[in-house]
């Protein structure tokens, strides 16, 4: 079963366009990640395939998601999580007043089997010994790592074939973001694919098989997650390290790519920093990295191929 | 004493009916954010219902006919009514609740006119003695019965599927969504269980003392809003408090009525509104409440 994600456009509220002609697929038993910075439309593009668009006032105008051959645009978010694809939302919502145990239940919902829910409870204890310590406390008590973990564990309860998560690492701790890592490695290798949306690329790239990255609603950069974390491009944007000698490779020839500047995506923000040479066309990227002068185009590093497939 | 007694168990008892309507006007608001004001007019169809059959099919028969068609037209007007004006705003859909109410009770106050209906409750107007303190034998059942059918909702809210759904769903219904809970389904369940429990309130509700099914029935349930509100809104262990709170002052200020003058006549009536106000004045989400009540 592979999820495909074809030409795909999305509008909130009829006007506000937040993603544009994304391609993208995440083959069977792939970890795939997908980066992006805030207001790239990483959530939005999770919304679209779990059938949660409608509840944000947003459609498919255009393309289309299918899971095995089959289409997900405009389906019942329960019907998507029937047919084997779940998500851990960003911010990890569990549910704060139910206990750990009764988290897990809300997860098996779609499991009819008594005995399937079980033996699924006992294997997430197992792979996170932590919430079976704690599995009468409510969640809320939890702290942020273990609320992680159960919402990782709350969205295995349904079996899925194709796991998505929005984020895992925000606000945790590198050891936590590193064991998190290592959890979705064994969860794939006991035949789940994985799409794995992080900001943190260097974990995401890490674990990930083939990676995307998303940046005003399209999609900028694809290509095998080793190669894109070796390019210069994500080295410099994603995983803090320098822009050593990146002046010798200024601008080499962006022939006005096509997530030009002010594509129509609106509200993440404005670009804050000095806008120079390409700037304009990254602004959201501006905003959290500081710009080195002169210099954030994302394409150019040659191993990589451009918007696409891998 | 025996008369403190004697007005604290009738209080009880009146309390323990008060809660397993506040219960079902709960867990709508749980399942569905709507407050449904048509709950006393729910209550009084299961009653009417009971009574007008009760003479064809028996009295057993007849709660069980007067429950079932309770039950679904509670389900009825959240299908028909609510299910499809989600995206409505709260506000609209609660006053969409008292459009359904005064159409049920003014058709039932017509059907009903000035005629006191009996249900035939078997155990009629008998009086039973305990421990020296009278309570007639309706009253009696009614707290069995109630805390009976309250055990079991509670059960079913910690331990079955149903139930864990709704309490996720109520807390965030996005996740709930994506966890793959139909809220729709869910809510559908909880407007069943609603109505079939308000049309067991409504059997003891007209027995004794009560002479019968009169259309007042509707203003006598009232009661049980301010007892959900003040218990919290959005909590089950509240409706059951608020509701044998909200009993058991209206039951004592109603016996020491003569010794209350100073209140004025009738001072009873009023109660359960004066205890929701103080509560809610000390505790703006009610004693259990986890939400305070602005999204209303
Ligand atoms: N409910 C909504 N209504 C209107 N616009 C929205 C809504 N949600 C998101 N958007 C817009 O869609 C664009 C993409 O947002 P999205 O949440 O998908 O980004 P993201 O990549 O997940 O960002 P972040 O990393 O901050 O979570 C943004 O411009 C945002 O303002
Ligand atoms: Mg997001």
């Amino acid at each position: 079963m592979e999820l495909d994600v074809s030409g795909l456009q999305v509008t909130y509220a009829g006007v506000i366009r937040a993603l544009r002609d994304i391609d993208l697929r995440v083959g069977t038993g792939e970890i795939v990640a997908v980066l992006g910075s805030n207001g790239a439309g990483k959530t939005t593009l999770l919304r679209a395939i779990t059938g949660s668009l409608k509840r944000h006032r947003a459609r498919v105008d255009k393309g289309q998601v299918t899971f095995g051959g089959r289409s997900l645009v405009d389906a019942h978010p329960a019907d998507v999580v029937n047919r084997g694809v779940v998500l851990v939302p960003e911010g990890r919502r569990v549910f704060g007043r139910l206990s750990v145990e009764e988290n897990l239940k809300a997860g098996a919902i779609s499991v009819r089997s008594r005995a399937t829910r079980a033996e699924r409870r006992e294997k997430v204890y197992g792979m996170f010994p932590r919430l079976a310590e704690r599995s009468g406390q409510r969640a809320a008590l939890l702290s942020g790592g273990e609320q992680q973990m159960l919402a990782i564990g709350r969205a295995l309860m349904s079996g899925p074939r194709l796991l998505l998560l929005d984020e895992p690492s925000l606000g945790l701790a590198p050891q936590i973001v590193t064991h998190i890592g290592e959890v979705l490695r064994q969860i794939n290798r006991e035949g789940t694919s994985v799409m794995l949306v992080e900001q943190n690329a260097a974990m995401a790239l890490g674990v990930a098989d083939n990676g995307y990255v998303l940046e005003l609603g399209r999609v900028e950069l694809s290509g095998p997650a080793a190669e894109l974390a070796a390019s210069d491009d994500i080295a410099s944007l994603y995983l803090g390290r320098g822009h050593a000698d990146g002046t010798d490779r200024e601008a080499p020839g962006k022939p006005g790519g096509p997530g030009g500047p002010g594509s129509g995506v609106g509200g993440s923000g404005s670009p804050g920093g000095p806008k120079a040479g390409t700037a304009a066309q990254q602004p959201t990227l501006s905003r959290w990295t500081p710009p080195p002068r002169g210099r954030f185009g994302l394409l150019g590093a040659g191993a990589v191929t451009g918007a696409g497939r891998p | 004493m025996t008369t403190f007694l004697s007005f604290l168990l009738n209080g009880l008892s009146l309390g323990s009916l008060y809660a397993l309507i506040a219960l079902g006007f709960v867990i709508i608001y749980k399942a569905s954010e709507i407050l449904n004001f048509a709950h006393g007019a729910f209550l009084l169809l299961g009653a009417y219902v009971i009574a007008r059959v009760e003479p064809s099919v028996g009295f057993a028969a007849a709660v069980a006919i007067g429950i079932a068609v309770t039950a679904l037209v509670a389900l009825a007007s959240e299908q028909i009514l609510f299910s499809r004006v989600r995206s409505a705003h709260v506000a609209s859909l609660t006053i969409m609740t008292l459009g359904l109410d005064v159409l049920i009770t003014t058709d039932l106050t017509r059907r009903i006119g000035s005629s006191v209906m009996s249900l035939g409750q078997p155990w009629g107007a008998d009086v039973v003695r305990l421990g020296g303190v009278n309570i007639s034998e309706n009253r009696l059942t009614a707290i069995g019965v109630a805390f009976v059918l309250i055990g079991l909702l509670f059960a079913a809210f910690r331990f079955t599927s149903w139930g864990v759904a709704l309490r996720a769903a109520a807390e965030d219904p996005e996740a709930a969504a994506l966890m793959g809970i139909r809220q729709a389904r869910v809510g559908a369940v909880a407007w069943l269980i609603a109505g079939g429990l308000a049309a067991v309130a409504a059997v003891f509700l007209t027995g004794s003392p009560t002479p019968g099914l009169e259309p007042n029935l509707r203003t006598i349930a009232f009661a049980a809003f301010p007892a959900a509100i003040l218990g919290g809104l959005d909590s089950t262990t509240g409706a059951l408090a608020g509701g044998l709170i909200v009993g058991v002052a209206e039951s004592l200020f109603a016996g020491y009525s003569s010794d209350l003058t100073f209140l004025g006549g009738g001072f009873s009536v009023v109660v359960p509104y004066v205890v929701m106000m103080l509560v809610l004045v000390v505790r703006p989400a009610g004693l259990f409440g986890t939400k305070e009540l602005h999204r209303v």
